[in-house]
């Protein structure tokens, strides 16, 4: 009798835990979700208040379990995303009042990128990002985007090269970091920044141009930001000084110009960077600069008076005092800014921690200004491609015989 | 009276201090709160000062092979004295198990499973521990060696993995922070993860016979292997978070998160879920035989089968008690713990092996070998 109640017993367990267990309870359908491309902070009319925009990937209400070939013929006439958008005094409370608003709940995985419009940027930023450290399912690699005008706007764009600007601003940074890390700033580099020794942290900036239908996003530079708020911004250009300083390049390219009629554009193949500081007696600071870059040569303009050993020659030194060049009017930038985007501050910080402690509070205001720098570029242009000379060169050539 | 008769190996005993030490790799907040960037310091000389500790635990084997901790106090102290402090030794052992069973449901409704209420977990965790516990403790120690090593090569996966990210330049600047926050920092480490090697005393019984060289040999070597994981968990999460260290709860978790090698290998922190799971789970189950041994022996009984339910159960609806929140959870690991511990892992011990001693005991140690070879 014993052994057949244990079996019974047995069996009776082994069927509630296999019903329990199978984890019907958290399921969501996809039809029932809100798929999160981009998040969208704006300035709201209510100098209290921000402006939250979700971009969400339409799926269509027939695709889910039941059918395929349903969902295809809704989708015909519809958009792509659904943008939900809210007013409210912070990011969490704007998410709430969509959702409760909404028929589906908010999938945050999937969130590509997070644009903040320049007005609010320029209010400040720090506090809406707290939210988005806290939660679990907020992801700390999402790359961080200023847009120049408003992000709503990027939001609700129809780009010639994708219907879904967020998906598109996804892949968009992760080919730029692709070329260089810095380009791509995500929330726990953003922290980082700021909880950096006397450091301006950098966000990329975009701008959206074109007509009604085909847009088209742009990277224009960085925004510079000091204590969270924007106070300026680099463009496109006095970036390159800014990552060429920063190193770590690869599969970027160089523009060399000498004259109006002489070009040349030069596959950065690797570019590395080692920044060493020293500090003086007197509180002045030398950083010096050695760059390495391995590169070669991509087109050629003009240059009609060397044959290809003394180009390549000749090109090395322009592309050494191109990276001077560069580094250093960005650095006037810097310095006009009052902005160690730099990172300076850290090398010292690292390397004297003692004076640094006294230094601290000057360095914004006075000793960034004083900063010496040395940049001793080296270039390496061992392969001029697959043609040996120009075809101006070859016709030169031929006529001198 | 010998209560639980199975015998482990020497072996299978190096690999239970080995992962019992590499199950507080993962919960590194406690001192990242207190002396962010440099935590590596304070953790090389809690090491140090570990040394000697791990050594006087590894006397206490040697001169005591047959007897568990509660019975070599009964045997210094006298049967009164000797049983109270026994008392206020179960009572820590408890203690310790339920905060490991809080940290584990804790850390279930933090990340995995977040609208399950956390005591489903972990009274389904215990009814398995109490059945490994029930079987001896040649069950409970087998566990080890094969989860060392699937730990350890999760550790060297998530360096590989975080290779690109991973800037040794955050582990400076050194020695930069006022003195008392070191040493408040090593007096937390010695205590929590790696003093809690206590409990292994409760176990000596089970251990084969072995000599003196093999008894240092393998406390040592077991906390050696601890030691690397420790240090690997926590430079590694230095190096990648940066200044960012003490802002998370669970930084090992976040160092995960951030894993992005392609598209496909990204948003692996499950692993360390995974990791942290299997080894809650070998720390509740040895904290849970330790227990009921200690109650057994207080109340001179051999009967700790029985005895493990229900301790279990105990453990399972004590856990949640312990603290309202876990920022008063993490007060107290920084602040008032580190001195509980301190007590019953390095003072009392310590008071012990001296009057035990001056009383030279144990006092026929020939007879105890023979017995046991016999």
């Amino acid at each position: 009798m014993n052994n057949i109640f244990k079996r019974i017993l047995i069996l009776f367990m082994v069927i509630v835990l296999l019903a329990m267990l199978g984890g019907c309870w958290d399921s969501k359908e996809l039809n029932q979700l809100f798929v999160l491309t981009a998040t969208a902070l704006d300035v709201a009319k209510d100098p209290k208040k921000i402006t939250v925009t979700l971009q969400t990937v339409n799926i269509p209400q027939g695709a889910g379990p039941s059918g395929g070939t349903k969902g295809s013929e809704a989708s015909n006439g519809t958009d792509a995303v659904i943008i939900l958008k809210t007013e409210s005094v912070s990011l969490l409370e704007g998410i709430m009042t969509i959702s409760r608003d909404s028929n589906r709940d908010v999938l945050f995985q999937h969130n590509q990128i997070r644009i903040i419009g320049k007005e609010l940027a320029q209010k400040g930023v720090i506090k809406y990002l707290d939210m988005l450290m806290r939660d679990t399912d907020a992801r700390l690699e999402v790359p961080l985007v200023i847009a120049d005008g408003r992000a709503d706007e990027v939001a609700y764009a129809n780009l010639a090269q994708s219907t879904n600007s967020g998906l598109f601003l996804g892949g968009f940074f992760r080919d730029l970091s692709k070329i260089c890390k810095e380009y791509n700033v995500r929330l726990i580099d953003f922290a980082r920044m700021l909880l950096g020794e006397s450091v301006a942290p950098i966000i990329p900036i975009i701008k959206l141009s074109g007509g009604k239908d085909k847009q088209e996003i742009q990277f224009i530079g960085m925004a510079v930001f000091k204590e969270g708020k924007m106070i300026g911004s680099i463009d496109a250009e006095e970036t390159f000084g800014l990552i060429w300083s920063l190193g770590d390049v690869k599969n970027d390219s160089m523009l060399v110009r000498e004259g109006e009629d002489n070009n040349a554009v030069l596959h950065i193949r690797n570019l590395k960077t080692k920044a060493e500081a020293e500090l003086e007696k007197n509180g002045k600071v030398k950083i010096t600069l050695d760059i390495n870059m391995m590169a070669g040569l991509g087109e050629v303009y003009g240059f009609k008076d060397y044959n290809t050993e003394q180009l390549m020659a000749h090109l090395k030194k322009l592309a050494e005092e191109r990276i001077k060049d560069r580094i250093n009017d960005t650095l006037l930038v810097a310095k006009q800014m009052k902005a160690d985007f730099f990172r300076f501050g850290n090398l010292i910080a690292k390397k004297y921690p003692k004076e640094w402690k006294r230094l601290k509070k000057r360095w914004e205001e006075e000793l960034f200004m004083q900063v010496e720098l040395n940049v001793k570029a080296k270039v390496k242009l061992p392969r001029p491609g697959e043609v040996v000379n120009t075809l101006e060169q070859e016709k030169k050539r031929d006529d001198n015989r | 009276m010998i209560i639980d008769k199975s015998q482990i190996s020497g072996t299978r005993f190096m690999f239970a201090i080995a992962f019992y030490l590499q199950s507080s790799a993962l919960l590194t907040s406690f001192i990242a709160g207190v002396s962010e960037q440099e935590s590596w310091i304070p953790v090389l000389f809690g090491i140090l000062l570990s040394l000697p500790i791990i050594y006087m635990f590894r006397t206490f084997m040697v001169k005591f092979p047959d007897k568990n901790f509660l019975q070599v106090l009964e045997m210094t102290y006298g049967k009164v004295i000797g049983k109270i402090i026994g008392a206020t030794y179960v009572w820590f052992f408890i203690n310790v198990t339920s905060l490991n069973l809080l940290d584990l449901g804790d850390f279930t409704k933090l990340a995995i499973l977040r609208q399950t209420p956390p005591i489903l977990v972990t009274l389904l965790f215990i009814l398995i521990s109490v059945w490994a516990v029930r079987h001896g403790f040649n069950v409970v120690a087998r566990y080890s060696s094969i989860f060392t090593i699937i730990e350890f090569s999760i550790v060297i996966l998530s360096l590989i993995l975080l290779a690109n990210q991973i800037d040794l330049n955050n582990l400076l600047p050194a020695f930069q922070m006022p003195f008392y926050k070191y040493v408040q920092s090593t007096h937390i480490i010695t205590t929590i993860p790696l003093g809690e090697l206590v409990v292994f005393l409760m176990v000596t019984p089970c251990v084969k016979t072995i000599s003196k060289q093999q008894a240092t040999k393998y406390w040592f070597l077991g906390a050696l292997m601890g030691f690397i994981v420790l240090l690997l968990v926590l430079i590694r999460d230095i190096a990648v978070l940066g200044n960012n260290l003490h802002l998370f709860t669970l930084p090992g978790m976040v160092s995960l998160r951030l894993v992005n090698l392609g598209e496909a290998l990204s948003r692996i922190e499950i692993i360390f879920a995974v990791g942290l799971t299997l080894l809650l789970f070998f720390k509740i189950t040895i904290l849970l035989y330790v227990s009921t041994i200690a109650v057994a022996q207080l109340f001179g009984t051999t009967q700790y089968k029985n005895l493990a339910l229900i301790i279990g159960i105990f453990v399972v609806f004590y856990s949640p008690t312990l603290y309202q929140n876990s920022v008063e959870h993490s007060n107290s690991a920084r602040t008032i713990e580190p001195f509980v511990n301190g007590l019953f892992e390095v003072i009392l011990p310590l008071l012990t092996l001296i009057i035990a001693s001056i009383l030279k005991l144990p006092k026929n140690k020939k007879n105890m070998l023979q017995k046991q070879e016999a």
